[in-house]
């Protein structure tokens, strides 16, 4: 801090350079928290992936970031789905077999599951894509 | 009175061929992605704020739209309402700035705001027309990008407005009328 009064620090003497003003500077700043909270918020954190159920009577979306359970109505009658973990699965379902239920939770962009009884399909959209991940390669 | 309308027309369509020009330019430069672009052509925008009524200050808007998708061939496609949307966006947000704020923000904060605002509104475009809603996914890129080129053209500016007499000049005259 030493003679900050007769001889201005390398941002004031920037800003002199320039003719930028304090409200600049505010904006400046506003500009580069906006673009700091959307990469966190976007990139980072939790999986941002979700869940896009298809019923005939339409179709939910659901972020699997946040655990809960839900019943939608299927051919047969209600069916529960659970989200859990990042991943979701069909927790109970009217149909004979119970497929879908035996059926492992689905987590990553592409993957899907489906009680095709109920009518009932759960894909997963969104998300980090998991560019590793292929369905084939050819050598 | 007839002679001030009669420059005032000068000067916009000079802007006006400013901005072919600064487009012309802007389109030799290598282009690591895309969608990078500096604004350059953004530049006589950003010097109508304070040199023309609004009337005029829009048809410079939709000009330098027209002349940009023109040069680089894109006028009957969707970049040209892409471009449309983020030229109109920061026009309207760097004119508002200065009705608000008047001198306390330079040509700096004017050029930020106004990128962020012109990428934002492509970024909405995007989510809306195209990519639905994975668009979000270019947002933090998008306006990592406008802070860096905003902040690039409005010093260029900022050092040019400060050190021009023609825009001390004609910045003169727009006062006076």
């Amino acid at each position: 801090m030493r003679g900050a009064a007769d001889r201005p620090g390398p941002v004031r003497r920037f800003a002199a350079r320039f003719g930028a003003t304090r409200l600049d500077a505010a904006l400046v700043a506003a500009a580069a928290a906006a673009f700091i909270a959307a990469a966190l918020l976007i990139y980072g954190g939790p999986s941002s992936a979700y869940a896009v159920v298809s019923t005939d009577s339409g179709e939910w979306v659901y972020p699997l970031a946040e655990d809960r359970e839900f019943v939608v109505e299927g051919a047969l009658g209600p069916v529960t789905l659970r989200i859990e973990g990042g991943a979701v699965h069909f927790h109970a379902a009217p149909c004979k077999n119970q497929l879908c239920v035996g059926a492992a939770p689905v987590s990553s962009p592409g993957q899907w599951s489906a009680c095709l009884p109920s009518g009932v399909f759960i894909r997963v959209e969104g998300g980090a894509a998991e560019e590793d991940e292929f369905d084939a390669l050819v050598r | 009175m007839r002679s001030s309308a009669d420059s005032r027309v000068k000067l916009a369509s000079f802007l006006a061929a400013l901005a072919f020009f600064l487009s012309a330019v802007e389109y030799m430069l290598p282009r690591p992605v895309p969608f990078m672009r500096l604004g350059l052509a953004n530049l006589p925008i950003l010097l109508a704020v304070d040199l023309l009524p609004f009337g005029a200050f829009l048809v410079l808007v939709i000009v330098k739209v027209l002349g940009m998708s023109l040069l680089t061939g894109s006028l009957f496609s969707y970049i040209a309402l892409f471009s449309l949307a983020g030229t109109m966006a920061s026009a309207l947000v760097m004119r508002g700035l200065r009705l608000a704020a008047g001198r306390r923000l330079s040509y700096l904060g004017l050029c930020v705001a106004g990128a962020m605002a012109s990428n934002l509104a492509q970024v909405a475009l995007a989510r809306v027309f195209v990519f639905g809603p994975s668009a979000r996914y270019m947002l933090p890129a998008f306006l990592g990008l406008g802070l860096v080129s905003g902040t690039l053209l409005g010093l260029f500016a900022q050092l040019f407005a400060r050190g021009s007499r023609w825009l001390a000049m004609v910045g003169e005259d727009a006062d006076g009328s």
